[in-house]
């Protein structure tokens, strides 16, 4: 039938006078039969040269309908039947359609032809492209349709993609009009405009007279426009690297291109957007991009022309030498070595173009030396050929500056050691062979012809003959070289002050006042003026880790032997004395600098360990798979997923005798230890049912050992790429047996260590200092790093060193508390008033490593890292360092690892409580209802809650709940709503509840208890259990008990929002939060969050300690009259008995409410109360806390937290000022209204303000560090802010507050970069007598 | 730092003198039987009689002060302004509350007479050092009254709560006029 319609229509086409009308029903039934009929059947009937012969025709010349149907009628045809594109192409059809589109009369007629191009260009797109189809697709496309404008950008895809060389001059016809489109506020349009661009861009590649076309169309600045003023933040992630490679290509080539990017400020883009994403985990592959952006736009500069080139050229360089700093940090930091490498080449370009005088400019602002050090330590042969060149480069362009600052710096010292690495490494080779440790060749990753498939441009011994080269050259210097300079004194001086306290390690400094005065003038002249200027390699080089870790610590008294506990007194008391020593002189701000020397210490460092890069390798499982989206954290490990495992065949040792042998394969999981091995092999091999105790067997592969401590998985990998830092597995691995030997373990030489350090903890506890029980001061006392480590790993002394420095930052105000109280004691101090901290500790993140933070996030895209490719540095960072890791990092581990710690798993059951296995065993009726979500419900619980009774509904979810490994949400019962609004309404609720006056959880709860009174515990320093007797059990009709289950139940809440990411509405105080990573609590606490209280304790413990002083010196001068009253009252007469202030019910001794203080007795009143309030008072309370939350998970792996991050986890990012509310809860009086251009930058600084900055500002203007439930709105009286009148230089004025009435008087400074000066150093300043004011 | 805080306005002249050695055992003898111990503190007690009996043997001119009815955390207090100062023939009446950890915590302290002043507030609060962060246990009722008392002549203009009486303290006649205008004795 088909056939017949066709025929007719045929006909009535051939009808060259038929009416128009004809001709168009005619057609309009073709198009019927073309879409209906089946391809097979119109190939038979239609004769296709007559249809493509004709329709052109009417397409040309028709009037009205006619064109349409002809357009239709082809675009019908060739979708059915595509090889009928060519017919219609010779036959003119494509140059009718063109014609029309250009024509543009008819925008449903455009249509059609854009159909019907599409179509034909997917057959034909070089002939298509050289009729110009492109520009013309392009032609009407504002007046087209959303769906007809993809269309055209499809047909212009299809035509420019990899077309032919020749045909690229039509190609860039189009380009003006795809310039246009970038302007598209059209995300789809927008990507699809840019990427048409980016293969004319690549097409046209080396071409510079097709790229100048190109640039003509102005696509610089459009595409600078998108990014330019922040718009590269706004972009998604499609569009931006799409940007950047088309003007990588355009770069590449034109100059006059790279002449407009200059003009139009591409250098400060490019610094701030590498700014940006080098401190983003997920940003390394913008970052690689952003170099070889970089690297492109210097391509055309360098090969126009040698140094004498025009003065505008030379301020190109300029500008890019201001982003030379950036790009060494980056490279630096680079766990990536593409990065690394793209940076170290981008840096051999700039110093190529660059004049010498410039060169030495850089080197001091930018220190290249030291860069190029760091960059030689990498194992990376590119990176380490490229490095070399570069400083061939530097030194042939200066070579006496460059000399000396790389004899400085380290680099000099780092070429000899490549030298004698590379010979050795010729060596070894002739002798073996390796073939499988090849690294990546990135030779070409800079390079556009990626085509390339010539082998690595880096020869066996090109990198040695390039470093005897250099070495050559400095022979030639030397000769020549005469004076001794500032260098040579510098290093001698770090020696000297190095080896002076490694000489001093060993004496008691305390018994020797001369010599400790001589160190500490000594340690003073180090840290403030010498250490700023002492390079990086030189310190390093002068064993400054190892002396100041034996110094600080107790490891040189321990390596020297161990004989009484009254000499490891003596010596624990020696350590703490260095410590607030060091303290004190790294802390306090010297004269001049605003810098700290702690600061530099740190920073010194931590570019030393930068050096030791290969201590902690990366491994991957392949190539190309480290896809996980970086959002996307799974939180939960998915049980049923099969994890990779390895099959190991277990075989016993030669030599070994006793044990039996064991037959069979076993496979292994990732994270499987020799330790768990054990376990299993043990019953089977072992004969006689004999030897106790751990490490009975040793593994070993291939006759090496394995570490216990380290993964079996990860010993194997590491002995099989022996030599290589970063490791690839291919995949070839994980298909392979591997035979391992035991025998037994018959060394057993654990005893003898542990001995002494149940000695140490013994002394330890004898010790009145409580803040020397916490962990910190234990690996400090025991000279060692907690954990199994190689202490003879080259990072293992900074790292130490670094715990060290971190330890006593984080205890500065203990430290120098204590030593106020020794000088009060010893008269030094004469006023209790003048007990103040006067330092303040350096911010927690200087002790961040960018490097091996990028090494984590690197290790942890990893597919296989939650199924145990962990490399055991990376545990041991995250237990023992995690202050080097970021923050965002560490969580990302906390997610990906936390699964290991649940409460489901063997090693870690908690007693009584339900397992997750039996919960999904028992379906209870909330989950049969959500039969229908069976996905959704396999990931989540739900579970209904009443109203009215909410902590028990909450109590109930928890019991039935708590431990599922499963998400939970959460319904009210009678109401609707579902998911997570109901569910973070829960726990604010929740968190609210446990916050009300009379339920006795916390302190601050029996002050404001008029009987009745509703409301929440108020606490401005946040929430701290209220101390409970232990003899009462109910106290103002509250059970003890009934205490304890709320923080059982909270116990559970946090642990639940934890896992499930919900946010409690809590202000738990930092003590309380150091309780829950493990911490110990002492005196210097108690200030944290009952000022008041504190301030009198630690005022009496001064007064005790001065008492025992003279008691003990008045033995030897008897008879000097000190003031031992309290601020001239009497102790008695403060008519103090020995009950817990405000809680006259608790006795701290028995009979105590009729035992009065008095100076003989205030010791004890002193421990007692420390104790009560710290210990013994909350213990029932605390333990229950933890021990719910440890039927979740295992409370301590939180402990890579601190308590800020803990709150920043628990409480949200998102605080009680919400910025856009701002200005509503503020006040602006006397000359200031909301207007005013002061006021308007206050409130932009209060809005970029951190955390910690408001806090310190709430601080500080109202007296508190947190805002009362409610926030800002419910501070009374409100926030004020008025106009400071000054005289004089306003700018040099303070704010300053009055905290009764919450004003801050703010002077009107002339710009906000002032305000912000003045306002950290008013809050700073305020922050220092935080504790005691 | 320029913390707007009232100078502390007792030297170590002006250092209470030791509460008499017979007050505490006077108050001793006064003690409640165990059994009645619960709601209030028994230490806090103890002291504020002490205190009670210091101020009464002491005889401070010009500051006395009382428990007011049966309760002893609740006390009135007045403080005659001195001579020579824009509030010489005035008596001010003061409400004292006491916390139940009192003198670890200070005690809450506002005048119950109208008192025009640049660190009064219209509702009576008092911006004093001592009686917010700068309190210290040694610190009591007479310290507190005689403080205030010194506080009338002596105010502190850099951070009035009351900024139309600060503006007009240098104007001593037009403020003894206001003073006077706002006085209401009870």
């Amino acid at each position: 039938m088909a056939a017949e319609v066709l025929r007719y229509v045929q006909a009535a086409l051939a009808d060259e006078a038929g009416c128009a009308d004809a001709h168009a029903a005619a057609l309009a039934t073709l198009c019927d039969a073309l879409a209906f009929t089946h391809p097979d059947v119109l190939l038979a009937a239609v004769d296709v040269a007559y249809f493509a012969a004709r329709l052109p025709a009417f397409l040309a010349a028709g009037q009205n309908d006619l064109p349409v149907f002809a357009a239709r009628a082809i675009a019908e045809a060739v979708d059915i039947l595509p090889q009928w594109a060519a017919v219609f192409l010779q036959h003119g059809a494509v140059e009718a359609l063109r014609d029309r589109l250009l024509a543009a009369d008819n925008i449903e007629l455009a249509e059609e032809c854009l159909r019907a191009l599409d179509e034909i260009s997917q057959e034909c797109p070089d002939e298509c492209l050289r009729l110009g189809v492109a520009a013309a697709a392009l032609h009407l496309f504002d007046f087209l349709s959303a769906s007809k404008q993809k269309m055209a950008l499809k047909i212009v895809t299809q035509l420019v993609q990899e077309c032919d060389d020749a045909d690229v001059p039509k190609a860039m016809e189009a380009a003006p009009a795809l310039c246009n489109l970038l302007q598209s506020s059209d995300n789809s349009i927008l990507g699809s405009a840019l990427s048409c661009l980016g293969m004319l861009a690549a097409d046209a590649h080396g071409k510079a007279e097709h790229m100048d076309r190109l640039c003509e169309s102005k696509v610089v600045d459009t595409a600078m426009g998108l990014l330019d003023k922040d718009g590269w933040k706004i972009l998604d992630d499609d569009t931006l690297p799409g940007i950047l490679a088309l003007l990588k290509h355009i770069a590449s080539v034109s100059e006059k291109a790279v002449n407009s990017l200059f003009d139009l400020g591409v250098c400060d883009l490019l610094k701030q957007m590498i700014t940006c994403y080098s401190c983003s985990p997920s940003g390394s592959d913008k970052l690689e991009m952003l170099v070889e952006l970089l690297y492109q736009l210097m391509q055309p500069l360098g090969t126009s022309g040698q140094m004498n080139d025009t003065t505008e050229q030379n301020a190109h360089v300029d500008q890019l030498a201001s982003i030379v700093t950036l790009i060494t940090q980056v490279a630096k930091c680079g766990a990536l070595s593409s990065v690394c490498y793209r940076c170290v080449v981008v840096i051999g370009n700039i110093v190529e173009l660059s004049t010498p005088t410039f060169l030495v400019g850089l080197q001091k602002t930018a220190n290249l030396s030291s860069f190029l050090t760091c960059m030689l330590a990498r194992k990376n042969r590119h990176i380490v050929f490229q490095t070399l060149e570069v400083s061939k480069t530097l030194l042939k362009k200066h070579h006496q500056f460059f000399f000396e600052s790389f004899t400085k710096e380290g680099v000099k010292h780092a070429i000899g050691t490549i030298q004698a690495q590379e010979k050795n490494r010729n060596s070894s080779e002739r002798l073996k062979r390796k073939n499988n440790t090849q690294e990546w060749c990135m030779c070409f990753d800079l390079d556009l012809d990626s085509s390339s498939t010539d082998g690595c441009k880096i020869e066996n011994n090109a990198i040695l003959n390039l470093a005897e080269e250099i070495k050559k050259s400095f022979v030639v210097v030397k000769a020549n070289k005469k004076s001794p300079h500032r260098f040579g004194c510098v290093i001698k001086f770090v020696r000297d002050f190095f080896a002076r306290l490694n000489r001093h390690a060993l004496t008691v400094l305390t018994q020797d006042p001369d010599l400790c005065k001589e160190l500490s003038d000594i340690s003073r002249k180090f840290l403030s003026d010498e250490l700023p200027s002492t390079s990086t390699f030189a310190f390093a080089k002068s064993g400054s880790a190892k002396y100041l870790v034996d110094y600080l610590s107790n490891r040189a008294y321990l390596k020297s032997n161990l004989n009484n506990c009254e000499d490891l007194t003596e010596q624990l008391k020696e350590v703490q004395h260095r410590l607030q020593k060091f303290t004190h002189l790294a802390l306090k701000v010297s004269n001049g600098s605003s810098v700290k020397p702690l600061g530099i210490l740190v920073d010194k460092l931590l570019d030393a360990l930068h050096m030791s890069y290969e201590s902690f390798p990366v491994i991957l499982s392949d190539h190309g798979q480290r896809t996980r989206e970086s959002t996307m954290i799974p939180l939960r490990h998915s049980r049923t997923q099969e994890s990779e495992s390895l099959d190991i065949k277990f075989v016993k040792a030669r030599r070994e005798k006793v044990l039996r042998s064991y037959g069979g394969v076993l496979p292994v999981s990732l994270s499987s230890k020799p330790g768990e091995m054990e376990a299993i092999l043990w019953p089977v091999i072992c004969s006689k049912g004999n030897a106790q105790g751990s490490s009975r067997l040793m593994f070993s592969y291939k006759g090496t050992k394995l570490q216990p401590s380290a993964t079996i998985f990860e010993s194997l990998v590491r002995l099989m790429n022996a030599g290589q830092s970063d490791i690839v597995i291919d995949s070839s691995f994980w298909d392979e047996e591997y035979r391992i030997s035991y025998n037994r373990n018959k060394s057993e030489n654990i005893p003898s260590t542990s001995s002494c350090n149940t000695r140490l903890f013994a002394v330890q506890e004898k010790l009145e200092q409580s803040i020397v029980k916490d962990p910190f001061f234990c690996s400090l006392f025991l000279g060692k790093l907690p954990g199994d480590v190689d202490e003879s790993d080259p990072s293992y002394d900074l790292l130490f060193t670094l715990k060290v420095l971190e330890g006593l930052n984080r205890f500065s105000y203990q430290l120098s508390m204590d030593q106020q109280i020794c000088k009060f004691a010893e008269g030094y101090l004469q006023n209790l008033d003048d007990l103040k901290v006067t330092i303040s500790p350096i911010p927690q993140h200087q002790f961040m490593s960018n490097l091996l933070t990028n090494k984590l996030e690197l290790q942890m895209q990893e597919r296989l890292f939650e199924d145990g490719l962990v490399p055991s540095w990376c545990v041991y960072l995250a237990e023992t360092c995690p202050f080097l890791l970021s923050f965002s990092a560490r969580w990302k581990y906390f997610c990906l690892t936390v699964h290991r710690s649940f409460m489901g798993d063997e090693t870690s059951i908690p007693d009584g409580s339900s397992t997750p296995d039996e919960e999904s065993a028992a379906p209870d009726e909330e989950e049969e209802e959500s039969d229908a979500q069976n996905e959704a419900s396999k990931k989540t619980r739900k579970h209904k809650v009443t109203r009215d009774n909410i902590l028990e509904s909450a109590a109930s979810m928890m019991t039935k709940h708590g431990s599922s490994t499963k998400t939970i949400e959460v319904v009210f019962v009678g109401e609707v709503g579902t998911g997570r609004g109901p569910t973070f309404e829960f726990y604010s609720t929740v968190s609210h509840e446990l916050q009300r006056l009379g339920i006795g959880m916390w302190r601050g709860d029996n002050n404001a208890r008029k009987a009745g009174e509703a409301g929440f515990v108020r606490s401005s320093f946040g929430l701290f259990p209220q101390p409970w007797s232990s003899v009462g059990t109910s106290t103002r009709g509250i059970e003890l008990s009934d205490v304890v289950k709320k923080f059982k139940l909270l116990g559970h809440v946090v642990a639940r929002a934890l896992l499930d990411g919900r946010i409690l509405d809590i202000p738990l105080s930092k003590a309380f939060y150091k309780i829950m990573l493990g911490q110990e609590l002492d005196i210097y606490d108690i200030p944290s969050f009952d000022p008041e209280l504190g301030k009198t304790v630690l005022e009496f413990q001064a007064l005790v300690k001065r008492k025992k002083f003279l008691e003990k010196s008045s033995e030897k001068t008897p008879n000097r009259n000190a003031d031992l009253s309290y601020k001239n009252v009497r102790l008695e007469d403060l008519c103090l008995d020995f009950t817990l202030p405000g809680n006259p019910d608790y006795e701290l001794v028995p009979g105590g409410s009729e035992k009065i203080v008095t100076l003989e007795n205030l010791e004890e009143y002193v421990n007692l109360i420390v104790d009560a309030t710290l210990k013994s008072g909350i213990v029932k309370q605390v333990e229950a806390f933890k021990s719910a939350v440890n039927e979740v998970f295992a409370l301590k792996t939180l402990r890579m937290f601190d308590e800020e991050e803990m709150e920043r986890i628990l409480c949200g990012e998102q605080d009680s000022w919400a910025s856009s509310k701002l200005e509503d809860h503020i006040e602006f009086e006397h000359g200031y209204d909301a207007s005013s251009p002061p006021i308007k930058s206050f409130l932009e600084i209060l809005r970029e303000f951190e955390r910690e900055d408001q806090r310190a500002f709430l601080q500080f203007t109202t007296g508190a560090p947190q805002l009362p439930l409610g926030g800002l709105a419910s501070l009374d009286p409100k926030l004020t802010v008025v106009r400071k009148q000054c005289d004089g230089n306003i700018d040099n004025e303070l704010p300053s507050v009055n905290t009764c009435r919450h004003f801050i008087k703010l002077p009107p400074y002339s710009s906000k970069e002032i305000m912000l000066m003045k306002l950290k150093y008013a809050l700073a300043e305020g922050l220092g007598s935080f504790h005691l004011s | 730092m320029a913390r707007g805080e009232n100078s502390e306005s007792h030297g170590s002249g002006n250092v209470p003198a030791a509460p008499a050695a017979g007050a505490a055992s006077a108050s001793s003898g006064k003690q409640a039987p165990a059994a009645a111990r619960g709601a209030d503190g028994q230490s806090v007690v103890r002291r504020l009689q002490s205190e009670l009996m210091a101020l009464m043997m002491g005889g401070d001119p010009g500051v006395s002060a009382f428990p007011e009815g049966d309760n002893i955390f609740q006390w009135v207090g007045t403080i005659d302004g001195s001579a020579a100062t824009a509030y010489e023939g005035t008596s001010y009446r003061l409400a004292l509350a006491f916390p139940s950890d009192y003198p670890y915590k200070p005690p809450k302290v506002r005048f119950e007479t109208p008192c025009f002043h640049p660190n009064v507030d219209n509702h009576g609060n008092i911006c004093l050092d001592i009686l917010q962060d700068k309190w210290s246990s040694a610190y009591d009722v007479r310290t507190i009254l005689l403080s205030i008392q010194s506080l009338l002549g002596e105010p502190n203009n850099d951070s009035p709560l009351n900024t139309q009486a600060a503006a007009l303290w240098a104007n001593q006649e037009e403020f003894r006029k206001m003073v006077e205008k706002l006085y209401k004795p009870a």
